[in-house]
């Protein structure tokens, strides 16, 4: 797999071409940087789901649940 | 703005969406700024639309939540950055209703991260009361570029608010940064006119004259012709110090235009400026009209002048083998 699929790949669109120029490892770079932050950003938010359920009203805790859980 | 800085605020951007510092970034110098900002949208789109369903989830609890409660769960269950990636997923009046209830500190965090594209409804919700303190937060911390980012999506009104609350050189610095300039003629129009004096001093004081003229750059004439007027008026050493920018970083192809655009009374004080009677001015004010293709520019200017000026100029430009395209232009500009 080349480094402008590789960057395609996590960007999930066309890499743009002025980005496309640049070496392959400034371009590894940028697609470890968005897998980073797409990692990042699951973890976190499922650590805040889990987090924020605690706040919710009982009465209200078990839809709640159902709908961020699904 | 000038292609480095656009690069450096695209940068900052990227970096921050990305959850690191510009320097754990890859040289990105030879890359074209418009290219960096695409990235970035496309790095974006790709956060976003990652966590979907999740976030969509997140949106619709958040309808059955009461607003206070939401507000306690983003605050200390969410934070900033998650908030930021649910709010598009949140219907825009219960979004508003929330943030009324969070501080402006925090909301300010969140502001950081948003995507106003996603978030645009929502941000055309905001009243002036929110606004306001978030922006004088963002002020004080000199958070230019995410300033700059919002002004396209908020309302009149709240414009109106945030200017009142930021200084003078937090304006410039917003306005040289902005990603909408197209909407910098509108914006202007809502600032008081008795805040242009000061805008100016402050671009003298601080050396801010390039962000100064990038700003005119993007007004109407009609918009620019009172802002010119207020420039003349400045005192002549304030003058001199814009002369001295606009040769250092030849940016007579902004100011010319602005001194057509001036009253005559405005433009004959301008020009008693001793700045403007500078032999290597007025040469380089020729060179940059031949340049530029600015003759219709330079001259009312010339016609402010004192004769043994011009006559300066039309040896300097007779030397060039200018003095063509100088006469046209005096020709076919009515006196």
């Amino acid at each position: 797999m080349s480094t402008a699929r590789t960057l395609a790949g996590e960007l999930g669109a066309d890499v743009p071409p002025g980005v496309a120029a640049l070496p392959d490892e400034a371009q590894d770079r940028l697609a470890t940087l968005i897998h980073q932050a797409r990692v990042r950003q699951a973890d976190a938010l499922e650590g805040a789901v889990q987090e924020g359920l605690g706040f919710v009203p009982r009465v209200l805790r078990g839809t709640i649940t159902r709908i961020v859980l699904r | 703005m000038s292609a480095a800085l656009e690069r450096r605020a695209e940068t900052i951007k990227l970096a921050r969406l990305l959850g690191v510092g510009p320097e754990d970034l890859p040289d990105l110098d030879e890359v074209d700024p418009d290219q960096i900002r695409l990235l970035r949208e496309r790095a974006t789109d790709r956060l976003f639309d990652a966590s979907a369903g999740a976030l969509g989830a997140v949106g619709a609890a958040a309808r059955l939540v009461p607003s206070g409660i939401s507000a306690t769960i983003a605050e200390r269950a969410f934070g900033p950055l998650l908030c930021a990636r649910a709010a598009a997923a949140v219907d825009p009046a219960k979004a508003v209703d929330i943030a009324r209830r969070l501080e402006p500190e925090f909301l300010a965090d969140t502001a950081i991260e948003l995507d106003p594209r996603r978030v645009a409804a929502i941000l055309g919700a905001v009243p002036d009361s929110l606004a306001v303190p978030v922006a004088r937060v963002l002020g004080r911390r000199g958070e230019h570029v995410t300033m700059g980012r919002f002004l396209a999506y908020v309302s009149d009104a709240a414009i109106v608010g945030a200017m009142g609350v930021l200084d003078d050189e937090s304006m410039l610095r917003t306005a040289f940064v902005l990603e909408h300039k197209d909407r910098l003629d509108h914006a202007v129009a809502l600032l008081p006119a008795d805040r242009v004096p000061g805008v100016l001093r402050t671009a003298s004081d601080l050396g801010l004259w390039a962000e100064a003229l990038d700003l005119l750059d993007h007004l109407s004439e009609d918009r620019r012709g009172p802002i010119a007027d207020t420039l003349a008026s400045l005192d002549h050493e304030v003058i001199g110090q814009l002369v001295d920018t606009v040769c250092v970083h030849e940016l007579w192809e902004s100011l010319l235009p602005i001194v057509r655009l001036m009253a005559p009374p405005a433009r004959a004080r301008l020009a008693a400026a001793p700045a403007f009677h500078r032999p290597p001015v007025l040469s380089a004010i020729v060179a940059a009209a031949a340049a530029s293709d600015l003759w219709r520019d330079l001259v009312p200017l010339l016609a402010a002048l004192p004769d043994d000026l011009v006559a300066h100029v039309r040896e300097d430009a007779d030397r060039r083998g200018l003095i063509g395209e100088l006469d046209a232009a005096l020709a076919a500009t009515p006196s």
